[in-house]
């Protein structure tokens, strides 16, 4: 449960860095045809139910679909980056692979394409699996707080346009700070608690965002306390 | 050997693991079910644009909004500038849950009456004619000839009432609905041969409550009627928006956080659906009904009559709306009257109906009324577009 984030270089060769390349240029192809996927849904999606998969919020699905796709697009050129830390480097990976799976339930066939591309180009970043399971065991607490972030976004996409802002927001806020908790403990908090409470307020009947709250707050002690024990003196 | 605090970190880790993995479960279910937003989508469209509808679709687009079985809306209309007619979609009936279509033309008879009641405050006089091209068995689907010719528009309390209508399966409040009230709710101008009976007096409502609670048991251990039933079940939101028609969780008048409670629950099997109906009648329906109302008639098995039933329901259920007056239709007792009659069945319900309703008069169709504990929520309908011909 260790989750200080000591810089890990990297000492990837040229074959290595090649691989990750390629993956990373498919993975912003598929993120851009996300995000056409995404306007087509929020457009037009409910007059082509059978390629949009009949949702009943197709404009807010399809807000939430672009917004997904810019961020694996942001996350696919992190990777292209040489000066990134190991554990950056997963966790963009990691943005890629949900936002490929997420997507599945937000616009319907139109999500085939793009998300295929952005698995591929996802797997192809991963330069060493070992180490990343290793990253992966190293930074699960951080990977759960995502995980719920990207909960909470599942939530918002099919909810009325208040609680629809507020959850994406919360969402992204939770997703946001469980990349610096490590660095920031303040600003983790902070943004723990802007992507639980509101959420937690104005869709309390819906029962789940109550226990969303309850579940990040745990994670935030163990994370935080953590963290103050790791902290530089 | 593994210490003890290593142990526990590692217990604690999967402990963590899981209630995130179940967070992500009961996420899922909240977006599967539209918790959020259960009135949202396209589904539910009809309740908020009918009235911006003008001219003669506007009628048909208060229509749609009737009272009818199992939300099957088994309806469609042509439209041209002077006249509505109105057919029968038989596709859309319930099988041996309705077995004789007595609901079903119930049904379109309630949508005649709202398209009456919208064509006055569109500016039109409309003139009814039921049955157009007679009352043979082939050519019965041709309901009702509705003629337009230009006239004043009038707006009544009724008109304004075809938004908010909705059947309340909730609990009534303790309050008991006056007999005043209860007359003033009826309003047989223009339509012969039907006829309410209040049942109000205590004895004879426990009587009917029992009736009403044997038959739901008898309709969920008739395994046919209750597969008819459920398949009109809608469990998640795809299929509402999909379908838009049928009968959703978010009808039955349960409270915010029981109805959050039955949405996370995986989806209702046939049985439990079934448990449920006969629960909810017994502990809610029957117990809290302030009064039951019979539409009466001399023949239940003519369709005219039938459509006319539909016609007075529809004007009563509207004028309730108007008033606060919660109501349900309850129809379990006339579905096993036409059941075994159909089957050659022994008839159980139909003389125990009969001893309380006034001699000479069968009943048609029944509901229950109250003052209503919590608001009502409305069902899914097809666009105008799919009900225009």
């Amino acid at each position: 449960m260790n989750i200080t984030t000591t810089p890990t270089t990297t000492t990837t060769n040229t074959a290595g860095t090649g691989q990750r390349n390629a993956g990373a240029k498919i993975a912003i192809s598929g993120a851009l045809v996300g995000v056409l996927a995404g306007l087509v849904q929020a457009t037009v999606g409910s007059r082509i139910p059978t390629w949009s998969g009949a949702k009943a919020s197709p404009r807010a699905l399809g807000i939430l679909t672009v917004i997904l796709s810019v961020l694996a697009g942001v996350a696919a050129r992190v990777l292209q980056r040489t000066d990134r830390r190991s554990t950056s480097r997963l966790m963009a990976t990691a943005s890629i692979g949900v936002v490929a799976l997420v997507c599945f339930t937000t616009v319907g066939r139109l999500w085939y394409v793009p998300g295929l591309l952005l698995l591929v180009g996802g797997v192809l970043t991963v330069d060493s699996w070992r180490s990343a399971g290793s990253i992966v065991r190293q930074h699960w607490l951080r990977i759960l707080l995502a995980s719920l972030g990207l909960f909470e976004l599942l939530m918002a996409a099919s909810a009325s346009p208040l609680r629809f802002v507020i959850g994406a927001c919360g969402g992204i806020a939770l997703v946001a700070s469980s990349w610096v908790v490590g660095d920031r403990r303040a600003v983790a908090a902070v943004l723990m608690a802007i992507g639980t409470i509101p959420f937690a307020v104005v869709a309390w009947t819906a029962i789940v965002p109550l226990l969303l709250l309850i579940v990040v707050g745990g994670l935030a002690i163990a994370l935080l306390r953590t963290s103050t024990r790791h902290a530089p003196a | 050997m593994v210490s003890r605090r290593s142990w526990l970190r590692s217990a604690g880790v999967a402990g963590a693991t899981a209630v995130v993995l179940a967070t992500g479960v009961l996420s899922y279910r909240v977006f599967d079910t539209a918790v959020l937003d259960p009135e949202g989508g396209n589904a539910y469209d009809p309740w908020r644009t009918w009235r911006s509808v003008g001219g003669p679709l506007g009628t048909v687009a208060a229509a749609i909004l009737a009272a009818n079985p199992h939300n099957t809306q088994p309806w469609f209309f042509h439209v041209t500038d002077s006249a509505i007619d109105v057919y029968a979609d038989s596709a859309r009936r319930i099988g041996t849950v309705d077995v004789a279509g007595r609901e079903h033309h119930v049904g379109l008879g309630c949508a005649i009456e709202n398209l009456v009641i919208a064509a006055r405050a569109k500016g039109f006089v409309p003139t009814v004619t039921l049955l157009p091209s007679g009352s043979a068995s082939d050519v019965v689907d041709h309901v009702a000839h509705v003629a337009l010719a230009a006239g004043p528009a009038e707006r009544s309390p009724l008109y304004e009432a075809i938004g908010s209508r909705h059947s309340n399966r909730g609990p009534y409040r303790a309050t008991p609905v006056a007999a005043g009230v209860l007359s003033e709710l009826v309003d047989t101008t223009g339509l012969s041969g039907v006829d309410i009976h209040w049942i109000t007096d205590e004895t004879a409502k426990a009587a009917l409550g029992q009736l009403m609670l044997d038959a739901a048991h008898a309709v969920v251990n008739d395994q046919q009627q209750s597969i008819d039933g459920f398949a009109w079940f809608r469990s998640n939101d795809d299929a509402i928006q999909q379908h838009r028609d049928g009968l959703t969780l978010d009808e039955q008048g349960l409270s915010p956080l029981m109805l959050t409670a039955g949405k996370l629950l995986p989806a209702s099997t046939r049985s439990a659906g079934d448990t449920f109906w006969v629960d909810q009648t017994r502990n809610v329906h029957i117990r809290t009904a302030a009064a039951y109302g019979v539409v009466t008639v001399a023949d239940s098995a003519d369709v005219e009559t039938q459509l006319t039933g539909g016609r007075l329901l529809q004007r009563l259920h509207l004028t309730a709306s108007s008033r606060g007056v919660a109501l349900q239709h309850m129809n379990q007792i006339t579905e096993r009257i036409d059941r075994e009659q159909a089957t050659g069945a022994p008839a159980t319900f139909a003389p125990r109906f009969a001893e309380l309703l006034p001699a000479g008069v069968r009943p048609l169709v029944a509901f229950r009324v109250g003052y209503p504990a919590r608001a009502a929520r409305p069902s899914p309908r097809r666009a105008l577009a799919a009900v225009t011909r």
